[in-house]
């Protein structure tokens, strides 16, 4: 039985890439299914590697295009409708993966010794400060509460593994719905209270203290992401 | 079970082709403790002689709509120098597949008897 040559899989590799799959995650489990497939096609149907992938190439609902005399890479970079729609399907489902998980895992989160000594701490922080300055508490409160956005952002700088990956990348902007909300209820606030002089904050304060357990349970799923996007890289870096 | 199914699906009508998939996937990890996507679609080959091919442009989705809904779960290993992404059934993904078998049951007696009543398949 004929097996790839390293070469064979650096071009599936590169046409990948080249299909815009830019997302190694995605990249890997297509790369092992298009080798498998292209093996058993050639030892099979005793065609040519390049016949070979051009049917795998279709398979996956990429055309080919209609060519008078097309050349292999005319025919392999025609279209690659099918990655492109490959990639959108799984970017729904790994959404609506997260989803379930933070509804799952939501209560049990809120209600665990963790969370409510973290959000003891915090509430008994702002309001010492507010009985001080009123302001500065909001500044603290919405410090605390954008403090999961960028604790997550940290994650994507440093570590490699969430690099181009779509697991990670849908974990981080999964739940974005939450800051488009805090940003239009400060925004309605400053309009709603643009000319009063001594604004009331403490509406603010209790709105972001509200919104925080929200952002730090899309911390939880965002961190679960990136531990199982760690471990493959990991493994595929080994 | 696997022949009524491939008779089912012989009709040449792709919308009960893509309604069954997600079953068929169900019961073939059901009776394997875990399955890789070729795996799955050189199986399903073999069983139906052929008659029935899968496409990776309907496989994936349907697997990735299953891992979504919880009903499967996955492992990557390591072989032959590349990652490869094992899917097998979750708790509730066995009891699913219990209901799904039982309902594609019921659909084909239906059908069978609106369609041909003297023959019963078995």
């Amino acid at each position: 039985m004929r097996k790839l040559s390293k070469e064979d899989i650096q071009f599936i590799d590169q046409y990948l890439i080249k299909s815009d799959v830019k997302f190694w995650d995605v990249r890997t489990e297509l790369l092992d299914h298009i080798i498998l497939a292209v093996e058993d096609k050639i030892n099979n149907k005793n065609i040519t590697f390049n016949e070979a992938l051009l049917e795998v190439h279709e398979g996956f609902g990429n055309k080919l295009g209609h060519f008078k005399s097309p050349s292999f890479e005319q025919k392999l970079y025609y279209s690659n409708k099918g990655f492109t729609k490959f990639i959108l399907q799984r970017q729904k489902e790994t959404r609506r993966k997260y989803r379930k998980q933070y509804k799952e895992t939501f209560w049990a989160f809120l209600m665990s010794k963790t969370f409510l000594l973290e959000f003891a701490v915090i509430i008994i922080t702002v309001f010492t400060i507010f009985n001080y300055n009123q302001k500065v508490a909001f500044i603290v409160a919405i410090c605390y509460m954008y403090l999961p956005e960028f604790l997550k952002l940290g994650y994507l700088v440093f570590e490699k593994s969430s690099r181009k990956s779509l697991n990670v990348q849908i974990a981080v902007i999964g739940f974005n719905v939450f800051l488009l909300i805090n940003f239009s209820f400060i925004q309605g606030f400053n309009i709603y209270f643009e000319e009063v002089i001594q604004k009331p904050y403490v509406f603010l304060i209790i709105f972001c203290l509200a919104v925080f357990p929200l952002l730090r349970q899309s911390l939880n799923i965002f961190k679960l992401a990136l531990k199982k996007s760690k471990e493959r890289y990991k493994l595929l870096t080994s | 079970m696997y022949k009524k199914i491939c008779i089912y699906l012989s009709m040449g009508n792709s919308n009960l082709y893509k309604g069954s998939l997600t079953t068929i996937i169900l019961k073939l990890l059901e009776e394997h403790d875990k399955m890789y996507g070729y795996e799955i679609t050189q199986k399903v080959k073999e069983l139906t002689q052929g008659e029935l091919k899968i496409t990776e442009g309907a496989l994936y989705p349907s697997l990735h709509k299953l891992e979504a809904d919880g009903l499967l779960d996955v492992e990557v290993a390591k072989v032959d120098n590349r990652l490869r992404k094992y899917y097998k059934l979750t708790e509730q993904g066995t009891k699913e597949t219990v209901s799904k078998l039982a309902e594609l049951e019921n659909y084909i007696k239906t059908m069978q008897n609106l369609v041909n009543p003297k023959l019963i398949l078995e």
